[in-house]
């Protein structure tokens, strides 16, 4: 596979059992990760139709 | 401006919360938007999601996913106190929407999103469809440039280099719905061009009977003679070296010779099929293999 975000900067994992409190450090922090996530198409080959279940991603002129 | 989700629709940053404790309503947000940005295919693109990302390519449909978002929650106004299992779902489920690319599509990370684009939309029509074939980029050097049956017009170009002729040997077994003739392989990567003047880079070969999917460089008896020879056992790929480089010579290879020689991983090719070799002009002529199939026949994914 080629391309994409590296898992490593998304929050740590919790331990089950317990309670997470969030910080701001690591809300902004997966706000972050899934605003880097977004597919999104280039305009020329693939566009990005945005749907309540997903993200439908189709070639342009196919 | 590419397309793709609003950015506006996530929930808002927690600048003055500390800590963050979220509402229901941004709570339900959070889930709102993860569920719009998860990648689905269409009839024009594949989805594969895996515990490792998304990956997406050339094809059609999928996106089903075998994790699921966590519950919303019916009160906006209260706080959500998130269990560390909910947690964990919430991230295993953003880590296998991930976007990945692959040999047909580029997945290019920014900070507002990841962008997607078909690598080659002409290579792919040149080859028949269903076969395999192998993408080759070139950079650097003089444009046009004529090369194992195709042209590039200027630097960064990528091509497809397709197949031709046939394949004798009996099929053994099939890989995603490809015929493999063996999974046990042989594999070279040798270079004596100092002693016969031939630089030989292979995966599989007639040495044992069998062909596996293969490149192979040949740099015959002259210094000015390179040879890049594609052989794809059961993809009617199977010919002749197909295009001789008469201008130039080889500098080096990705990866280096005799670096990949090893009976213990000789059935993992994934090295070689993303490989790249630099001639002394500068000119770096690189492949990779469409479909990008996993090539480790060993450990394939479950």
């Amino acid at each position: 596979m080629q391309g994409g975000k590296t898992f490593s900067e998304l929050p740590n994992r919790a331990k089950d059992g317990t309670y997470v409190i969030l910080t701001i450090e690591t809300w902004q922090q997966l706000l972050s990760y899934i605003e880097k996530i977004t597919p999104r198409g280039d305009g020329k080959t693939i566009s990005v139709q945005v749907t309540p279940t997903g993200s439908i991603i189709k070639r342009i002129n196919a | 401006m590419p397309d793709g989700d609003k950015n506006s629709s996530s929930p808002a940053n927690g600048a003055d919360i500390r800590p963050a404790i979220l509402s229901g309503k941004t709570w339900n947000s959070l889930l709102d938007k993860i569920a719009k940005i998860t990648p689905r295919g269409s009839d024009s693109v594949s989805v594969k999601p895996s515990t490792s990302g998304s990956q997406i390519a050339s094809g059609s449909g999928g996106g089903e996913l075998s994790t699921t978002l966590p519950s919303k929650v019916e009160n906006d106004s209260a706080a959500v106190l998130i269990s560390g299992s909910t947690w964990n779902n919430l991230l295993d489920y953003i880590e296998s929407i991930t976007p990945r690319g692959s040999a047909s599509i580029k997945c290019q990370e920014t900070p507002t999103g990841s962008i997607l684009s078909f690598i080659t939309l002409e290579a792919e029509v040149a080859c028949d469809p269903g076969t395999f074939y192998v993408n080759v980029t070139v950079t650097g050097g003089d444009y046009p440039f004529t090369f194992a049956g195709a042209e590039w017009t200027a630097s960064g170009q990528t091509r497809a280099v397709c197949g031709s002729g046939s394949q004798g040997d009996s099929i053994v077994s099939t890989f995603y719905g490809y015929p493999i003739y063996t999974f046990a392989g042989y594999q070279n990567w040798i270079n004596s061009a100092t002693t016969t003047g031939k630089v030989n880079l292979a995966v599989g070969g007639a040495g044992k009977g069998f062909v596996n999917p293969a490149i192979k460089l040949k740099k015959t008896n002259t210094p000015s003679a390179f040879t890049f020879y594609l052989q794809v056992g059961g993809f009617t790929f199977y010919g002749t070296p197909s295009t001789n480089l008469t201008t130039n010579n080889v500098a080096s290879y990705s990866p280096a010779p005799a670096s990949l020689f090893s009976e213990a991983t000789s059935s993992r090719l994934t090295p070689i099929m993303f490989g790249s070799v630099t001639l002394t002009s500068g000119r770096v002529i690189s492949w990779s293999p469409v479909p990008d199939l996993p090539w480790d026949y060993d450990n394939p994914p479950t």
